[in-house]
């Protein structure tokens, strides 16, 4: 690796300035934004849905939010542990099922190509993210009035613009909380990240 | 770049470069946070409230 034959600095900026040359820098700074912009995105759409699907009257309703919330009670490391296996270029039970359905010939190497490393990473975050989102918007739908809703509805409008004009209003104070946190726990991810690729897709385990 | 950070400062021992790279994500975390700061603040406006 190029820093390791590096003199050491004489100045404080010298650092900075060494890392505006540093390529490996820019594609870690690539690499952050992607995985950033992508499971925010996804985090958000897959929250929203599930928080307004919790937040309709079903049997168990309870019980199934506590499922929702199962993937974020897990240690981050357990999971990160749990995705390396699953993500594993030998014994992944995913290359194992599409190979046995006929789907692909030879196992897919998840973490060893860069690409296919990026989305499964965040794959991963986004398993991870799903219930925070969901939860923290479930109880912001929690606080909208039932009244207006039923006046809307005596109006006669379809559930996209009860959506479009009532939800996402009320939502948007949570929605911009919860995404500004989304983003910064994305954006400083380390744990898994670090166990399911040390920080480069083409760095070998050990 | 958190993991970079880490590699650098910690595994590899360059202390002050991995101080850098964390510190070099500070731009983007504020912007983040701007951005959320300002949406909130045009929708405060927007509903003509105060900023009391």
């Amino acid at each position: 690796m190029r820093a390791s034959a590096r003199a050491a600095p004489s100045s404080a900026c010298e650092n900075y300035e060494w890392l505006s040359d540093d390529s490996i820098f820019w594609l870690s700074v690539f690499n952050t934004l992607l995985y950033t912009s992508v499971a925010s995105v996804i985090k958000f759409a897959i929250g929203l849905y599930l928080a307004l699907l919790l937040n309709e009257n079903m049997p168990f309703k309870a019980l199934l939010r506590a499922i929702v919330l199962i993937p974020f009670i897990v240690p981050t490391v357990l999971s990160a542990i749990a995705f390396w296996w699953l993500f594993d270029a030998q014994f992944s039970i995913i290359s194992w099922s599409l190979r046995h359905l006929g789907l692909i010939s030879g196992n897919i190497d998840f973490l060893g190509n860069p690409w296919n490393a990026r989305w499964s990473v965040i794959f991963a975050n986004i398993w991870r993210g799903i219930p925070f989102v969901a939860i923290t918007l479930l109880a912001g739908l929690q606080t909208v009035p039932p009244s207006l809703y039923e006046a809307a509805t005596i109006d006669g409008a379809n559930r996209w613009q009860i959506f479009r004009h009532i939800t996402y209003p009320m939502l948007t104070p949570i929605i911009a909380v919860v995404m500004t946190f989304s983003v910064l726990f994305t954006f400083t991810d380390f744990q898994l990240i670090w166990v399911l690729t040390r920080a480069a897709p083409s760095t070998p385990r050990s | 770049m958190a993991t970079l950070s880490y590699q650098r400062a910690i595994v590899a021992g360059h202390l002050g470069e991995g101080a850098a790279i964390s510190s070099a994500m500070i731009p983007f975390l504020l912007g983040a946070i701007l951005i959320s700061w300002f949406g909130l603040q045009r929708r405060k406006w927007q509903q003509g409230e105060s900023n009391d």
